[in-house]
């Protein structure tokens, strides 16, 4: 049974990208605009693996992995943080909030694909 | 006694044989086995660049859809930053307009300070080399990352001057350099395109110019 994968990010263009880099493995992809539709379906569908932008409108992808981590419905989905901000500081956070890993964009198609397929057990 | 010391002497020879035969069985597979790494090497070094082209085509392909995929003027100046920020890597540009007079004038930008914008001239530096070769110019990082060209019918329209990219992001590469050529041929036309419709719109004019 494919895995499903929720991508969250309020730019087309990223979206856009994931679909397509993600489109080889077969997966079950959704998609949400903010952090609060991004919990939302989270908990509706629950996912095998969610991507997460940090910087977004209405919820932020910080704020989101709080509320995911605070949900026994969605508190173990493992997480990807996807973001431009490299800062220590802001992936400090990603990680006391329970991320499970994050990339850095520009996206690097190889490292999203293997950092997607550790997490899934492939 | 003397069948027995033949039979021994017989049995000790082919064994000796036996063992040449694995020894050198053994080093035909540590050979086979040698040749397999060296091709599951290469192929995967094949892979990841197969998978990398085909992560530049669709970052070029994602870039010109969004681009041409509205005809909303805000629409087309987001697209243009979204691919500058998510695709190129910078958070720090401006997209400018040619004004009658050639001044430049800020149609959108994203982190860039009023100063910075304000010391920009399109008879200077790299904005004014792009728009006299209408290329792309990369220049030194400490002015500027790059600046990409606007041009519509081979007439400069503008550009897209990037500032500083981000931290993580060392230098440009070969996506970037292409990913400048797409924008400098499709996004003047998508912004004069939107252009048009809104205008036809504020006129009551058809919208089917584009």
């Amino acid at each position: 049974m494919a895995k499903k994968i929720l991508l969250v990010d309020d730019s087309s263009t990223v979206l856009m990208m994931e679909q397509m880099i993600l489109s080889h493995g077969r997966y079950r992809l959704s998609t949400a605009r903010d952090g609060e539709e991004a919990v939302a379906r989270a908990r509706a569908e629950r996912p095998d693996l969610i991507l997460l932008d940090v910087v977004m409108p209405r919820m932020d992808g910080l704020e989101a992995l709080r509320a995911l981590r605070a949900d026994e419905a969605t508190e173990r989905i493992p997480v990807i943080m996807v973001t431009t901000r490299s800062e220590a500081d802001c992936m400090e956070t990603g990680f006391a909030r329970g991320c499970n890993d994050y990339v850095t964009k520009p996206v690097n198609s190889v490292e999203l694909l293997a950092k997607v397929r550790n997490l899934l057990g492939e | 006694m003397a069948d027995d010391k033949l039979t021994c002497n017989d049995l000790l020879r082919d064994t000796r044989r036996y063992i040449e035969e694995l020894v050198s069985e053994n080093e035909r597979l540590r050979g086979a086995a040698a040749e397999a790494a060296g091709d599951r090497r290469r192929l995967e070094e094949r892979f990841a660049e197969v998978e990398r082209q085909n992560s530049n085509l669709a970052a070029l392909y994602a870039a010109s859809y969004q681009l041409h995929a509205t005809v909303r003027r805000a629409e087309v100046l987001l697209a243009i930053q979204e691919i500058v920020v998510n695709l190129i890597g910078s958070e720090e540009l401006a997209i400018l307009g040619v004004g009658p007079g050639r001044e430049l004038v800020a149609l959108a930008s994203v982190g860039v300070s009023p100063a910075q914008l304000a010391a920009l001239r399109a008879d200077a530096g790299l904005v004014a080399c792009a728009l006299a070769s209408q290329q792309p110019e990369v220049g030194p990082p400490s002015e500027m990352t790059a600046c990409i060209p606007l041009a519509v019918d081979a007439r400069p329209v503008g550009a897209i001057a990037i500032f500083r990219l981000l931290r993580h992001k060392p230098a440009l590469d070969l996506l970037d350099l292409e990913l400048f050529k797409l924008l400098a041929s499709h996004a003047a036309n998508a912004l004069y395109c939107a252009e048009l419709h809104e205008r036809g719109e504020r006129t009551g004019a058809g919208d089917d110019r584009c």
